[in-house]
């Protein structure tokens, strides 16, 4: 899939757990790892919100395109 | 009766089914065999005759009413054509047919089976599922379609090498339509419950 999720990177630099995160926002780890490990297929703007607002982080910095080409 | 009740109890009838046609293919093919190896195994004279369709037959006689002679005729019936030392090659036909016709129902039971065995395990709505139900659809038009195909060339084939004089035999290819449009309503079933799985995923994968 051309779009990939940095979701680990930022959660690494904010040194935050996946479960830490899922605590703190009411999302469960399931749910969280689905979106890490990039199987999502779609993301709600309330799931974004949460994320971004725990994180201090913008969507850019979650998502990245990444053409097949590459 | 709830639900799970029901499900295992059509389970153990398709097993029971799915054993009995199985039987039924073996014992086709065990004849088919045997013939083979003896041709005068089934004396074609001893069988039951062809079922034929006659548009007109025509009867030299007269019939006698109020002490009146009339001629007479009888148009558009069914009955079955015995020949004495009819050639083999039609109960290799027909055999053919039944293989064919038993082999599909086989193959609609064996969806079936899967898709119940499915359900049973509390596993409704799988891609499998969907997949299994579009080939009991196509399954239902081919058992429709094939049979009736080598009947009506067989029937052709017995038609064209005796000749009648007084009798005009039909030879129409006719499939029951209704059959036809079930199995497309069972495919079209097959297409929504496909995409509806689809929905479910995307659902499932929707944070």
């Amino acid at each position: 899939m051309p779009i990939v999720t940095n979701l680990d990177v930022v959660l690494a630099k904010r040194k935050m757990t996946l479960t830490e995160l899922s605590e703190r926002i009411g999302i469960t780890i399931a749910n969280l790892s689905i979106l890490k490990s990039g199987k999502a297929r779609a993301i709600r703007f309330s799931t974004l919100e949460l994320i971004c607002d725990e994180l201090k982080c913008q969507p850019s910095d979650l998502f990245e395109f990444v053409s097949d080409e590459e | 009766m709830d639900n799970y009740k029901i499900l295992k109890f059509t389970k153990i009838i398709l097993n029971v089914f799915w054993f009995m046609q199985i039987a039924f293919i073996a014992g086709i093919i065990a004849v088919a065999v045997l013939l083979l190896f003896n041709i005068d195994l089934i004396d074609l004279n001893n069988l039951n005759g062809f079922k034929i369709q006659f548009s007109k037959i025509m009867f030299n006689e007269q019939l006698s009413f109020r002490g009146e002679s009339y001629d007479f005729n009888m148009t558009n019936g069914e009955g079955r054509l015995h020949v004495d030392n009819l050639d083999q090659i039609f109960v290799y036909l027909r055999i053919l047919a039944a293989f064919i016709h038993a082999s599909i129902f086989l193959m609609i039971i064996y969806f079936l089976r899967k898709i119940f065995i499915n359900l049973t395990d509390n596993k409704y709505f799988i891609s499998k599922n969907g997949v299994y139900i579009k080939y009991v659809g196509f399954s239902i038009i081919l058992l429709e379609l094939i049979p009736d195909f080598i009947y009506y060339f067989t029937d052709r084939l017995i038609i064209r090498s005796i000749e009648f004089d007084s009798i005009i035999i039909k030879n129409n290819f006719h499939f029951n339509y209704h059959n036809i449009l079930l199995g497309l309503l069972v495919f079209v079933i097959s297409i929504v419950f496909l995409r509806g799985i689809e929905l479910k995923e995307d659902h499932d994968l929707t944070i």
